[in-house]
């Protein structure tokens, strides 16, 4: 279990993240979101210490990770796989190296990394691509390296940083898909951060929305999107959330309709017949 | 004689082993000026105030001599270093102090060369090697060399085409090699096919080195 108790964190005078409190449950799906720049992947990151933080604790599995060092720091992470947005593949070797990366830093013998590689290969879809270099991949193909290299020191905890963001609608449908079934096999906690609403609404059990450093509502998925809340909306500017399009929220008071269709007259600008 | 008779008559006697001992000047220091600034570059990247060992003193006083080294023209600094090299080397004439001196001069170019590639690879992969255990070690040696190679071929290109001109130089103070001969025998003797005979033949050395870096270069990219 993850819990997050009054984390704030500055970079210099700014406050990036303020006064996050969190659980997050083993084996469940959870959703941090929020616009760019909000503070979601500092928070994301905080969680296996490549960002420290000024105060508050975060405590992961009954153990208070601020202060590991070293070799406990790395021990620590083995057990909390991450997924970047820009895949972060070493692009000047094979797919087979790229996910057995984690193997050869904690110096498993080449008959396990080849028996490892080849099995999570199989189960993310890339078997037939592991003597490819990341240049030959589509973008879903990256990322299921990346998904395979982030799981292949069985981690308890994955951390997927807008990991469908540099993606078109359908590979992010069959990335999302991956993810769910490796959450409901293998039973592994996601933390998924992301801008993405249709990211949250198609995996996630639960949701943070993170504004201002600061979390604004929380709660189970449905939940919130039933709510249509003030912060769901500000996230989601003109999204349609419902079954059907539905514009009543956007209400322009009749004054600042005439001015701006008078702007729009006098410069002569045709908006739509 | 005509100049042309004494050309042929100095090539196996002077121009060939001129070849070797140019060729040997440059390996020797190549080697020992890359080795000493992958050194230094690494130190340079690790200690930087966004690497993962940051240290301003170090970082500070290591950027500051590469830059004042880098600084001295070529020929200065040879001359500036003759004392030295007498000392570390027991004389300051001959292939041996020249090497001395091109490795002094060109380590704080591999150095920046080394740092200039290594600094062209993703903060992300960094990130991504820490998130999986790697220590600084293995994430400069699996990750930050890997990525950088081809970049580092490329620079260490340029630095060893600098060091030909630098083994020319050396050889107006002593060194040998194919300077000297350029100088001695062809610029000072009024022989002009000598010295453009050597021109030739570095300008030989100059394409072969880069016809060679490109084929490696392809081959890692």
């Amino acid at each position: 279990m993850i819990e997050i108790e009054g984390l704030v964190k500055r970079y210099r005078e700014v406050k990036v993240l303020d006064n996050i409190n969190l659980k997050i449950n083993d084996g469940e799906i959870f959703g941090v979101v929020g616009v760019s720049g909000v503070g979601k992947s500092t928070l994301l990151r905080c969680l296996n210490l490549l960002e420290q933080w000024q105060e508050g604790s975060i405590k992961i599995d009954e153990i208070h990770i601020k202060n590991l060092k070293s070799k406990k720091l790395r021990e620590f992470r083995k057990n909390m796989g991450m997924v970047f947005q820009n895949f972060s593949l070493i692009e000047r070797e094979t797919v087979f190296q790229n996910i057995s990366f984690p193997l050869r830093c904690w110096g498993y013998s080449k008959e396990e990394i080849k028996k490892k590689v080849t099995e999570l290969a199989k189960v993310v879809g890339i078997e037939d691509k592991l003597q490819e270099r990341p240049k030959n991949l589509s973008g879903g193909q990256k990322q299921r390296v990346g998904i395979a290299r982030a799981l292949i020191l069985n981690p308890k905890y994955l951390l997927c940083d807008e990991c469908t963001s540099a993606l078109d609608p359908k590979t992010t449908n069959s990335i999302l898909e991956l993810l769910k079934t490796l959450n409901e096999k293998y039973n592994i906690t996601i933390v998924v951060v992301t801008h993405e609403m249709r990211v949250v609404k198609s995996i996630c059990h639960r949701m943070a929305i993170i504004e201002g450093g600061s979390i604004a509502e929380m709660g189970k998925v449905e939940d919130i999107f039933n709510e249509n809340s003030i912060y769901l909306r500000n996230l989601t500017g003109e999204e349609n959330l419902g079954e059907k399009e539905d514009y009543s929220i956007i209400k322009i008071p009749q004054e600042e309709y005439e001015t701006v269709v008078g702007i729009l007259k006098e410069n002569k600008i045709n908006y739509g017949k | 004689m005509g100049q042309g008779s004494r050309l042929i008559e100095y090539l196996p006697t002077v121009i060939v082993p001129a070849i070797w001992t140019t060729l040997e000047m440059i390996f020797v220091s190549a080697i020992l000026s890359i080795i000493f600034g992958m050194i230094f570059g690494t130190v340079l990247i690790l200690t930087d105030e966004k690497g993962l060992l940051p240290n301003k003193v170090i970082h500070f006083i290591l950027g500051k001599i590469t830059d004042v080294i880098r600084a001295f023209p070529t020929m200065i600094l040879i001359v500036a270093l003759i004392p030295l090299t007498r000392i570390v080397i027991g004389t300051s004439i001959g292939a041996n102090a020249a090497i001395f001196a091109i490795t002094i001069g060109c380590t704080p170019f591999a150095t920046r060369m080394t740092e200039n590639a290594l600094q062209t690879v993703d903060s992300d992969l960094v990130l991504m090697a820490k998130s999986v255990g790697a220590s600084n070690l293995q994430i400069v040696s699996k990750v930050l060399f890997v990525e950088a190679l081809p970049v580092l071929v490329s620079n260490f290109t340029i630095m060893l085409i600098n060091m030909l001109n630098m083994s020319a130089m050396a050889g107006a103070v002593g060194a040998g090699g194919l300077g000297a001969v350029a100088l001695t025998y062809g610029y000072q003797r009024f022989d002009n096919a000598i010295m453009y005979f050597v021109v030739a033949i570095l300008i030989v050395i100059v394409l072969l080195i880069q016809g060679l870096a490109k084929i490696i270069y392809d081959k890692l990219k």
